[in-house]
Parts: C-alpha cells; sequence; structure tokens
C-alpha cells in the first residue's frame, strides 16, 4: 500500500463512511453503535484489498460487505448462528402514540433479515430491482415478491396505526 | 403519501443522526492489522473464523486432545469440577425469585404451547433426555438458572420435545468447537434445511449464570445468537469438548444450565459418527449460512425434569 493509497483510503472514508454506516444501521435493525462494528469489519475488507478495487466502485463493494454481513448474522441462528440485530424494542408492539416514523422503523426492525436488506435498499439506497437482485446475490422475482411483501407489512401498521388501510 | 415515500422518509430521519466517528480510519487499520495477526497465528484459516474476534492464545486454538474422559470414557463427566464453580457464580448472580417470558417477537418459527409460568420451581435436580440412542441425564443448576429451568420443566410437560431432532453437530476437528445442538422443535436435522437452527417456542426469556458454569465437556447450555443477548428460547446444546471454552473469551453469552451426569457415552458416539456438511460446504456452519447435522440421526423421544 503506498502512501498515495492510504490518503486515498481516507478520502474514502471521509466522502462515504457515513453513508455506509447509515445503511449498516438500517440493513441490520441495529444501534448505530451496533451497526459500527458492522461498518468497521466492511470498511476493514476494503482497506485489505483498496490498492486493487479502489478505481473500481469500492463503495459499492462495502455496500455488499455489509449487506452480506447483515444477513448472514442474522441467520446465525443459535450459537454462532443467529444474531437477531434486529431485535424490535422492549415496548409493546402496537401503541397508537407512536408516531409514523417511529412506527415504520420499528416494523423495518421485525422485518427478516433479507426482506429488510431488500427493502433498505430498494427504498432508502433507491437501487432497482436489478442492482438489489445482484447485490445480494438472488433473482429480481426474489427482490420483487421480498420488497412487495416488505411494503405489505408497512401499509398493515400504518392502517393499523390509523385505523385505515393505506 | 404513499408507502414507499413515508418509508424513505422514516428511514432518512431514522439515520439522520448517525455519522462516522472521525477515528474510523485508525479503527479500521488497527482491526487490519489485528486481522493480519490472527490470520498468521493461527495458521489455518478455518481456525481464524471459528475464534474470529478473539484469540486467547494458542493454548485455547490447540487445547489438549485429550479431554478429561475420552471418547469412551466414564459416562460421568466432571460434576466435581462443576460444583464450586455454580458456588460462585450463585454469589455473582443472585437467581430471580420470579421469572418473566416475552413473546418472541423475531418472525421465527415457532411451536407454541403457552408460557411458563412466572414462579420458577426450585427444586427441579435433574433432567432427563431420552433418545433414540439411548438416555441422556443431566444436574441442573436450578439455583443459578432457575428461570431457564422453569421453562424446561414446563416444555418437558408439555411434550415439547418429543420426537423433535437435533439438528446440528459441531467438531473440534471440522469447525473447532464440539457440540450437539438440540431443541428446535421444527428441526429435520438433514443438513440440508436451512432453517434448521431457527425454531423455538414463540417466547423468549433473558440470560442467566453467565461464567457460572464454563463450556467444558459436559456442560449444558443455551443456544442463541453469538452476538444477541437475552433472547433464549427452546435450543440448547451439549458440550462434549473443553475447546467450547473459547466462546466464553469471545463474550458469548450463552446460559449454562446443567452438567451431563450419565450418558455422555451417547453424545460421544453421535459425535464419533461426524455430521453431514450443510450443503456439502463443512464451512458454511460456521459462517451461519447452515446447520452440520449429525450423520447419525438423532430423535428426542422426551424429556423430564424431576426433583
Amino acid at each position: 500500500m503506498t502512501d498515495d493509497d492510504e490518503a486515498a483510503f481516507d478520502e474514502f472514508l471521509a466522502a462515504r463512511s457515513t453513508a455506509l454506516l447509515r445503511t449498516a444501521v438500517l440493513v441490520c435493525g441495529a444501534s448505530a453503535h451496533d451497526a459500527e462494528d458492522l461498518a468497521q469489519g466492511a470498511l476493514e475488507k476494503v482497506y485489505r484489498h483498496w490498492p486493487r478495487i479502489r478505481h473500481d466502485n469500492p463503495e459499492a463493494y462495502a455496500r455488499r460487505v455489509v449487506v452480506n454481513a447483515a444477513i448472514s448474522r442474522s441467520r446465525r441462528r443459535k450459537v454462532i448462528q443467529e444474531i437477531t440485530f434486529a431485535r424490535p424494542p422492549e415496548t409493546a408492539a402496537p401503541q397508537s402514540d407512536l408516531d409514523l416514523r417511529d412506527t415504520l422503523v420499528e416494523e423495518l426492525r421485525r422485518l427478516p433479515a433479507r426482506m429488510r436488506a431488500v427493502v433498505v435498499l430498494r427504498y432508502w439506497e433507491d437501487l432497482s430491482e436489478m442492482e438489489t437482485a445482484a447485490l445480494l446475490n438472488c433473482s429480481v422475482g426474489t427482490v420483487k415478491s421480498q420488497a412487495a411483501r416488505g411494503l405489505a407489512r408497512m401499509r398493515a401498521r400504518i392502517g393499523a396505526l390509523k385505523g385505515t388501510t393505506v | 403519501m404513499n408507502v414507499e415515500e413515508a418509508l424513505k422518509a422514516a428511514m432518512s430521519e431514522h439515520v439522520a443522526d448517525v455519522r462516522a466517528p472521525a477515528m474510523m480510519g485508525q479503527a479500521v487499520r488497527r482491526r487490519h492489522r489485528s486481522h493480519v495477526l490472527r490470520s498468521r497465528t493461527a495458521g489455518a484459516a478455518m481456525l481464524t473464523v471459528v475464534v474470529a474476534g478473539a484469540i486467547p492464545g494458542l493454548t485455547a486454538l490447540y487445547p489438549d486432545p485429550a479431554p478429561a474422559g475420552g471418547l469412551n470414557g466414564p459416562a460421568t463427566a466432571r460434576s466435581e469440577s462443576a460444583a464450586p464453580a455454580t458456588d460462585k457464580s450463585e454469589l455473582a448472580h443472585p437467581a430471580a425469585t420470579t421469572c418473566s417470558y416475552r413473546m418472541d417477537t423475531t418472525g421465527t418459527a415457532v411451536k407454541k404451547v403457552g408460557m411458563p409460568p412466572s414462579k420458577p420451581d426450585l427444586k427441579a435436580k435433574t433432567m432427563t433426555i431420552a433418545t433414540n440412542h439411548g438416555t441422556i441425564v443431566i444436574r441442573l443448576a436450578t439455583a443459578q438458572a432457575p428461570c431457564t429451568v422453569n421453562s424446561f420443566a414446563f416444555l418437558a410437560k408439555k411434550n415439547f420435545f418429543d420426537n423433535t431432532r437435533c439438528h446440528r453437530l459441531a467438531t473440534p476437528e471440522a469447525t473447532g468447537l464440539g457440540m450437539l445442538q438440540c431443541g428446535d422443535p421444527l428441526a429435520k436435522g438433514d443438513g440440508k434445511s436451512k432453517d434448521d437452527g431457527t425454531g423455538g417456542p414463540g417466547y423468549v426469556f433473558d440470560d442467566e449464570n453467565l461464567g457460572g458454569i464454563p463450556y467444558t465437556r459436559g456442560t449444558v447450555a443455551m443456544a442463541q445468537g453469538g452476538e444477541d443477548a437475552n433472547s433464549n428460547g427452546s435450543q440448547f446444546w451439549i458440550s462434549f469438548s473443553d475447546d467450547n471454552t473459547q466462546l466464553a473469551s469471545q463474550g458469548s453469552a450463552y446460559t449454562p444450565f446443567g452438567v451431563v451426569l450419565k450418558g455422555m457415552n451417547v453424545v460421544d458416539k453421535i459425535a464419533k459418527g461426524g455430521f453431514i456438511p450443510f450443503k456439502g460446504d463443512p464451512m458454511a456452519d460456521v459462517r451461519g449460512e447452515g446447520s452440520n447435522a449429525p450423520k447419525i440421526p438423532v430423535i428426542i423421544k422426551n424429556v423430564t425434569v424431576s426433583h
């Protein structure tokens, strides 16, 4: 790694690490503190391969690492098998005094990890169905159905909040 | 406003205050250096993965290959050594007298039989697991883990575990840990079903007795995500290797609640049979993609908790 590489990596961090951390927070449904570990791990991988990938969309690479790490951690079901990073808050579910934003974020946390990743990539990162499928290494059909199911759950929660359907 | 827009606005607002720390570059580089060090120290990528994040030292990576008891050793597994440890934990973690169980809202597959009573039976002494390969008797650390034991007593009475399959076998040779994992009510135990290891009783409860019993051979502990505290359900694991003590140094929160008194030979026989690697790749288990299932099918016939 040359000095130039190091400097370019610092620039990359300054420009992109906050966005990456935000993605990590949303994708794992975790606190910023927990997500930081995930983002840091992804950035370490970026750093490891930096001279090779620096000219080849390192942000997309980092995002892929974060998203896949969040999903695979969530599958670590019990004993090195599951992290439910995405544990919903301890408070009981439907409280009508929660505002819309809290309700949606809470519902987002409750989604299964892969569905949550699809929803975040599609509606927060604004990736296309095809880009999302490529990033998650799944079919476009899966992206469509997961996104639709995720949105349906959001709608249901909003409906329950307002007493009407949206 | 449609739901997509509402969601996007909610997500944006939710992370608006999140900022990467100024020291991120330093942290990443530090992590990189320790990663490089780890790979070199461990010598084998496989072991690096298993103990990722915590290298207690070479002794933990390459422990005494002949743990107490041995593969065909006496059925009694270190009940003497467990006693002082549990006594110590009683001082460190005073046991709860009422237990609280919460609905499992994580959307995992469940077999529902209701919720355990909030008042634990503190007289429970042993748990007996009858399997298709013989019986395993566990001395329960009821004083130290009353709510865990209470949950098992409840589930056992509901026949929750009857005809369930132990879905996961880890061996020290393959993945650095030695354990048989059971208690997923929906597991197929075929090394192919990706949902194996995700099932539960529809409720979760808090960790107990952490650090109270080391994860050495013979220890029985609750299964949960390595990083996810306080999400115990019905899955548990039986340690047959002292290698598992490295889990504690990783800070993993697996509630230890008993020690095998009789039947380690049953576990050893199952372990000796080897496992079916999940989708043909033994390391997929370590990556959390699925479970390596015992090659010899293990079916729990009945569980009883007695005084």
